[in-house]
């Protein structure tokens, strides 16, 4: 036996590539498993927590058609399970290039066809659009100043957790859902989850084909967003139009970036007129150094004319109730906000509004950074995509939802830090709620 | 140098994210709450928390 070296036979040793690939296929089943499971815990559900509209009443159509299917199971294990299909989550995304895209797209179609059927999780705002939905359509009533507990016979009131507030979305969204209240209740939520879920699809190819425009990863873009479990069990299984303002969102930067800059500032102005805050977007890219810069503009201001024209003959007194609304709403403490848990660090008793004060300050120094980083030629995806997610950090009133805005920015524009803190901020509001007992 | 400020700025973020988190988790404990759906009781700016 001498002391020299033998040569490793390499045919027989896994190259690094394929023990990558493997663990994004091992994750990517992992992940579809964990979401399969969520969707079965949620559909037998009866304690509140998952399904918070059974709390309030009991319906067969609200647990939807997985019921018979249904897996009754404690609540820790469900957070086991989130956990897990994270964790399956971050792995699919760093191995994705490996996976391919091809198994990426059926794992995504796949979990986003578990949560469409899943009954509505962790939130009851969907009926708050069947109402919207239902005041305007069955009882010709301007949702923008009428309240659901002006109405409280019908239906769908026993539902609504938003009884003495009126809408705060807007009008394209609380007219285009009009059709939607001459049907009945059930079939409003479906169509609700069914928008919720193709919407998601038609953001996750959207991703994915801006970032292959920008010469990224269209396979991590996909990963990314699509498998995210903030988009999946809170987002589409909520039904929340989030999602549908992304949308919007993401094919005005799609067509920015395929330099159609005119139907680009139409399609951003559209997504803002959906939920005003796709709005702050906007800026970002009218600062852009790029050509058509007028085209977009005038995009924008044509959109901005047929909306306040629409909204002027639908609503004519609207816009008033619409902003108290939002201001009503910046007065709420949610009790896993980042604002809340930063005064719990800094040992006050709750949030005041001096601490919050501050914290719009910050807020508006970040916002204005980054449009000056955008003005001397930085990235406008990314830019934007910071300046939501610090809208998200800085408001008292956090929604796991709202992460989806900086989401789908993220994963276009395929910036790692920003998805990691994203999804880092989802995680802090899933522990934030999660039951102690 | 930019890329190396970026992740360091990432990393404050996330340990600040984690000590408001821990402050949030140490904060239910005491109070001896059960996890809560979304919007469900909602606090007020303008009222004490618990």
């Amino acid at each position: 036996m001498t002391g020299a070296a033998v040569p490793l036979v390499s045919g027989r040793r896994p190259s690094m590539a394929l023990l990558v690939r493997t663990a994004g296929f091992v994750a990517l089943v992992a992940a579809v498993i964990s979401g399969v499971l969520i969707a079965l815990d949620a559909a037998a559900s009866d304690h509140g927590y998952l399904v918070p509209a059974l709390r309030r009443a009991s319906a067969a159509f609200v647990s939807g058609p997985l019921e018979g299917a249904g897996i009754e199971a404690p609540l820790h294990a469900f957070f086991t399970e989130v956990a897990v299909m994270t964790a399956a989550y971050a792995v699919a995304v760093v191995c994705a290039a490996r996976i391919g895209l091809g198994w990426i797209a059926a794992a995504v179609a796949l979990l986003h066809a578990v949560f469409l059927l899943a009954p509505p999780m962790l939130s009851t705002d969907v009926f708050n659009y069947v109402d919207v939905a239902r005041l305007g359509g069955r009882y010709h009533l301007d949702p923008y100043l009428v309240p659901p507990a002006v109405r409280r016979h019908d239906e769908v009131f026993v539902f609504v957790h938003w009884r003495h507030a009126v809408t705060d979305y807007g009008p394209l969204f609380t007219l285009g859902v009009r059709p939607l209240g001459r049907v009945s209740v059930a079939d409003a939520l479906w169509a609700f989850k069914g928008l919720a879920a193709l919407s998601s699809l038609g953001c996750t190819a959207l991703v994915g084909w801006i970032a292959h425009r920008r010469h990224g990863s269209a396979a991590r873009a996909v990963a990314a967003f699509g498998l995210n479990p903030i988009v999946l069990v809170w987002t589409v299984a909520g039904a929340h139009n989030d999602l549908l303002m992304l949308l919007l969102l993401l094919a005005g930067v799609a067509l920015i970036v395929g330099k159609r800059p005119a139907a680009g500032g139409a399609a951003l102005m559209g997504a803002a007129a959906i939920k005003l805050s796709a709005g702050l977007v906007i800026p970002f890219f009218v600062l852009r150094r790029a050509p058509g810069r007028m085209r977009l503009l005038a995009g924008i201001a044509v959109a901005a004319a047929v909306v306040v024209a629409i909204s002027a003959v639908a609503f004519p007194d609207h816009a008033l109730g619409m902003f108290a609304k939002l201001q009503r709403q910046g007065a709420l403490v949610d009790i896993a906000s980042v604002p809340l848990g930063a005064a719990y660090a800094l040992g006050l008793p709750r949030v005041v509004p001096r601490e919050l004060q501050v914290l719009h300050l910050l807020l508006a120094a970040w916002t204005a950074g980054w449009l000056v980083y955008v003005a001397r030629g930085g990235d406008a995806l990314a830019a934007a995509g910071w300046a939501l997610l610090g809208v998200v950090v800085a408001s008292s009133w956090l929604l796991p939802w709202y992460l989806v805005w900086p989401l789908g920015l993220a994963a276009a524009a395929d910036r790692r830090r920003l998805l990691v803190a994203t999804c880092a901020v989802g995680a802090s509001y899933a522990i934030g709620h999660a039951p102690l007992a | 140098m930019i890329a190396r400020s970026a992740d360091l700025m990432l990393v404050v973020f996330l340990v600040c994210l984690a000590l408001t988190t821990a402050a949030q988790v140490r904060h239910n404990a005491a109070a001896g709450a059960r996890g809560r759906a979304p919007h469900d009781r909602p606090l007020r700016l303008d009222r004490p928390v618990r």
